[in-house]
Formats: structure tokens, sequence, C-alpha cells
């Protein structure tokens, strides 16, 4: 493929962890890449976009940058020799009737990373430091931003989340191939699974090159590179990045309230993608 | 638009323009130096044929297109003018893009050195402070300003490198270009300062007036974040200061297309071979929280 290939989801949902596997499947070596290398960017880094535009970002209201985000992506893919990767984790339209804040023109497909909310919401409350329910009151704000609360910028744009079923309705909804890669198959079938998105991608592979890739972005692997050396992505607020890497940890944290809220906000899209747990009421 | 004419100096460059530019020192310049004229005039749409562009610009090697927000454009013709269609944007918009973009365009064009930095003078020992947007290079300025050091120049670090000469950097406007929560955290009050553009809450700071006179870069200091849990300095590799000077050369990705990239890198290369550049490592992301750690390794590596 040509142009952007997107490496979209809400946050928590594997993203790093496909990164990690494409990082090693592109530049295959005996020894497993270094995290704190981790190619494929998120968009929202505000350096790209201003290298892209010419101007600070800084020096740009929120609505103007917001206006410029996919005009900057074009840029990118003009630039670019041959396919881009990069992740995001913006809706693909801020609201239902909003622009798409990526380039539909320059976009050639999407790798849309999905994870039950449930354990989502377990993964956000660690990595924020915030209470479980303060992270089921995120999945569920239709307002849900990044980067976005100070009124000013930091080192990444304000990046318009949505809550979780409306993120992933966004980018299925794009009006482009989009290839839904499911976390827990990753977790359960990951060399068929990660091979499938590879060849969603187009890249030129072997079975042999999928398996050393999955083998050196095993949860293990990646934990222990951690405990060597500070993961550069993982937030300043908490100890570890890569903390359990397993599924159905909300069965033991989230309270009966907390599952239900999930399940009302999201139970169309949770069955969809079969989340909806066996002894969830009726919705 | 007013007919009157302003004159004033920011990093050795004589100004001349119709509107007032924050920070411009209207002292004694350089009479050698040919000044650079900003005036209103007609500005293309686009730029035919151009050799480079980016949402907001396009770039020949002896023009340069800027649109602003609100319909305003700038062409940066040569390195003597700057003409202005200033369409419905305003007055605050056109004086931070000209103080930000265009003016470091004509100092590109001019052979200086333009870094994304700041310049500070501690105990008589010159400092640039280099570092990616939002890595708190402003926000360190102002606490080594409000410590009673000089700044020289902030956001823009045009330096001279001529042969024979050590590199040095010019004073900047005399203003910082601070965000609100960055003022707060300082105790200072916005209801007296001027926004940088109307609905952003950037504030210029004003700072004392200094010397025109160029000073030698004593060191470069790379900001960056990481996870540790103290500030602390690193030494760099000339490799890694090269890296560094590229990276964040100011508005590098119009270079090539004003056909500067390959002089731009020798210039770079003169500085790698005459100054030492260190990594300031703070604790990830939280810069506003270690300032005075910022300040005091500064300090003491001003008195080292």
């Amino acid at each position: 493929m040509n142009g952007i290939i997107w490496l979209a989801s809400f946050p928590k949902s594997g993203n790093t962890w496909f990164r990690i596997f494409l990082h090693n499947l592109h530049e295959p070596d005996e020894a497993p890449i270094d995290i704190n290398a981790l190619g494929f960017p998120v968009i929202s880094l505000r350096n790209l976009f201003e290298r892209a535009v010419g101007v600070e970002a800084s020096d740009l209201t929120p609505d103007e940058v917001t206006r410029m985000r996919a005009p900057a992506c074009a840029v990118m893919a003009r630039r670019a020799r041959g396919a881009l990767l990069f992740k995001i984790h913006d809706a693909y339209r801020p609201t239902d009737d909003a622009q798409p804040v990526v380039s539909t023109e320059v976009t050639s497909g999407a790798i849309y990373l999905i994870r039950n909310p449930l354990d989502v919401a377990v993964s956000w409350a660690h990595h924020r430091r915030i209470s479980i329910a303060g992270a089921v009151d995120e999945l569920c704000d239709p307002a849900m931003k990044l980067s976005g609360d100070t009124g000013r910028l930091s080192t990444q744009l304000r990046q318009i989340v949505r809550d979780w079923s409306g993120h992933v309705r966004s980018w299925l909804e794009a009006p482009f191939p989009v290839h839904v890669v499911r976390y827990e198959d990753l977790l359960d079938r990951p060399v068929e699974t990660f091979e499938a998105a590879v060849r969603f991608i187009g890249w030129p592979h072997d079975r042999a090159a999928v398996e050393q890739a999955e083998r050196h972005s095993r949860f293990d692997v990646l934990a222990s590179q951690e405990r060597k050396a500070a993961f550069r992505e993982k937030s300043p607020r908490t100890q570890r990045f890569f903390r359990k890497g397993q599924r159905g940890g909300w069965r033991t944290v989230l309270t009966a309230e907390q599952v239900q809220r999930v399940v009302t906000a999201h139970g169309d899209m949770m069955r969809r993608f079969g989340y909806l747990p066996d002894d969830c009421p009726r919705l | 638009m007013p007919l009157r004419v302003f004159e004033g100096t920011t990093h050795n460059l004589p100004i001349r323009s119709f509107i007032p530019l924050p920070g411009t020192t209207a002292t004694s310049y350089d009479r050698t130096t040919p000044f650079l004229n900003i005036r209103e005039g007609p500005v293309p749409q686009r730029l035919d044929e151009h050799d480079a562009a980016g949402v907001a610009y396009e770039c020949t090697p002896e023009r340069v297109l800027v649109r602003l927000p609100n319909g305003g454009r700038l062409l940066i013709d040569g390195a003597d003018e700057i003409r202005i269609n200033a369409g419905e944007s305003s007055i605050a918009a056109l004086q931070l893009f000209l103080l930000n973009v265009a003016v470091p365009l004509v100092l590109h064009r001019r052979r200086r050195l333009v870094l994304h930095a700041a310049a500070v003078e501690i105990e008589g020992r010159t400092f640039a402070l280099l570092g990616a947007s939002g890595s708190g290079k402003s926000t360190l300025a102002l606490a080594l300003a409000r410590r009673g050091h000089a700044v020289l120049s902030d956001e823009v670090v045009a330096m001279r490198t001529d042969d024979g000469h050590p590199p040095a950097a010019a004073t900047g406007p005399r203003c910082l270009q601070v965000w609100h929560d960055v003022l707060a955290r300082f105790d200072v009050e916005t209801d007296d300062l001027q926004a940088v553009r109307p609905g952003l809450q950037k504030y210029y700071y004003s700072l004392p007036d200094r010397p025109l006179h160029e000073q030698p870069i004593d060191t470069l200091f790379l900001l960056h974040s990481a996870h540790v849990d103290e500030v602390h300095v690193e030494p760099m590799t000339g490799k890694e200061t090269l890296e560094a000077l590229l990276h964040h050369t100011h508005r590098y990705e119009y270079l090539p297309g004003m056909g500067l990239l390959a002089p731009h890198v020798a210039l770079c290369t003169r500085v790698v071979e005459q100054v030492c550049m260190h990594r300031l490592v703070c604790p990830h992301h939280r810069p506003l929280e270690h300032q005075d750690a910022l300040c005091r390794t500064l300090e003491h590596a001003a008195a080292a």
C-alpha cells in the first residue's frame, strides 16, 4: 500500500504492543528491538505537525490546529517515500458531523485495535493513576480528550478521543479499508492474528519472520526490557507500562455497578465484538 | 494601517516596519548591516513553481510565502524585505508570525545559525538552551530571569559563526512568550500583559533592555525529559550535538526549499567544532516542578 496506514485504537488497547511487533518484523534481528527506539510514532506529536505546517502549534488556537491536522497529514504523505504508518488515538471524527481529523485522501487504510472496554477501564485507571470509577467515567465521556485539559500545549496536540464506542464507530465507518484486530485474538492466536494484519498492510513477509517478531514482542520480553530501563512512552505517573498484558482482570476489580455502566453505554458495540459478559444483566 | 515607520533592532537585525514588533530595541544598531524592511504590499496567493511547501508555506530560493490564519499572508523576498497582506489577520497575529517565523527566516537568509532555543547569561557565561516544542525553554528562561540572570533571547537564538570568531548569540526581542499557567506559577498576574494573539493564553513578559553586542556561546544545553528521579547533566558526543543542532534548527523544514540546507549544515558543523553540548535531563514531563533544580544546575555549571 502507498499513503498512510493508521494504527488506530482507544488508549490501552494493545497499540504499543502491535507497534513493537511491527518494528521487530520490519527490522528483523537476533535480538528484540529496543522498546525505547520504537518506530511508527503517534501522529499527535507536536513536532511532526509543526514540521508539516511550518509554524508553531503554540502560535495557533486549538481550533486552528485541529483544522490543519488533515492537511498536515497530506504533507507528510507527500514527503514520504512509500507507505507511512502512524499510531493514532484520536477518533476519526471528533463528532459524528465533524470533519475527519486525518486526511482521507492520503489514507490507504487502518488497522483498528480493539479491546474489551471493561479491561480497558482497568488498564486506563492504572495508566492515569485514577480510580476505576474515574476511568469508567472517561470511557463513557463523549468528549473524552487527551492532552487538552490545561489550555496550553505539551509535546502532544489535543486529541479528541470520544467515548469508547464512539471511538470504535468513528473508525469502523471511515471511508477506507479498516482491518480490525482484537486484543484478545492477539493473546489467543498471536501469529495468525499478526500475520493477517501484516497481509492487510501489504508488507512482504513469511511465517518464520512473523513468528520471530511475535517471539520478540511477548509480554515477558517487553517486561524484562522495562525492568532494565524505563520505557520512554510510559506515563510518568506509573511505575510500569507493561503491567500484566492479560484479559479479564476487570472481573476482580470493577464493581457490578461499574460493569453495568459500561455495558449500558457500550453494549451494542460490545456485543458486536463478543465482549458482553455472559452473566451480565439483559440490556 | 498607520503610515508611521517603526525602527528597531532584534537579533542584531535593524528593522523598519509599518507595525511595531514586540520587544525590538529602539536603540543604536550596526549601520553597516542592511535594514530589513517590513511593509504592506502585494503578496501572491501562491508561489509558482515552488521547490518545497507545507500547509502554511511555499518556498523558492528567492522567496518564501507564509499563509496565516484568517487570510493574512507574508512574503519574504530576498534577505531585506517582508511584504504583508494582512487579510483578516489581527495586528497581534502579524506581529507574532513576524517574530516567530518571518524574521527568523530572514536571519537564515543572512547566514545566521538560527536555533529553536533560549540564550541566557549566568555569572558571565552564556548558555544556549535547546529543546523540543513544549519542553520548557521559555519556562526555564523565565525562572532564570526571576533569579536575576540575563535572558539574551527566547524562542529564537541567532548565532553568528564567522571564521575566526567563536559562535556568538545576538540579543533577541526583550520579551518572553509565556503560557498563563507558567506565569501563575511565578505569581505573575496576566492582567497587564499583552496576549500574543486573541484567543491564546500566552503572553509577552517583558525583559530588561540589554546591550546589542553578540556574546560568545560558552555551552549548549539540550533540555531532555526522561524517567529519572533528579535533574542532572550528561555530556554529548559531537555526533549527538550535530544531530541536536539540526533537529532544533528553527523552522528547519523551510531550508531545503530555500536552498539553505547545505550551508546550514556547514554552520552547524562549525559550531560542533567549537562548543560543547550537554543534555540537561529533567524528570519526565514535569519541568515546572523542577525549575529550581534546573536553575541551580545551570548556576553550578556557570560557576564550574
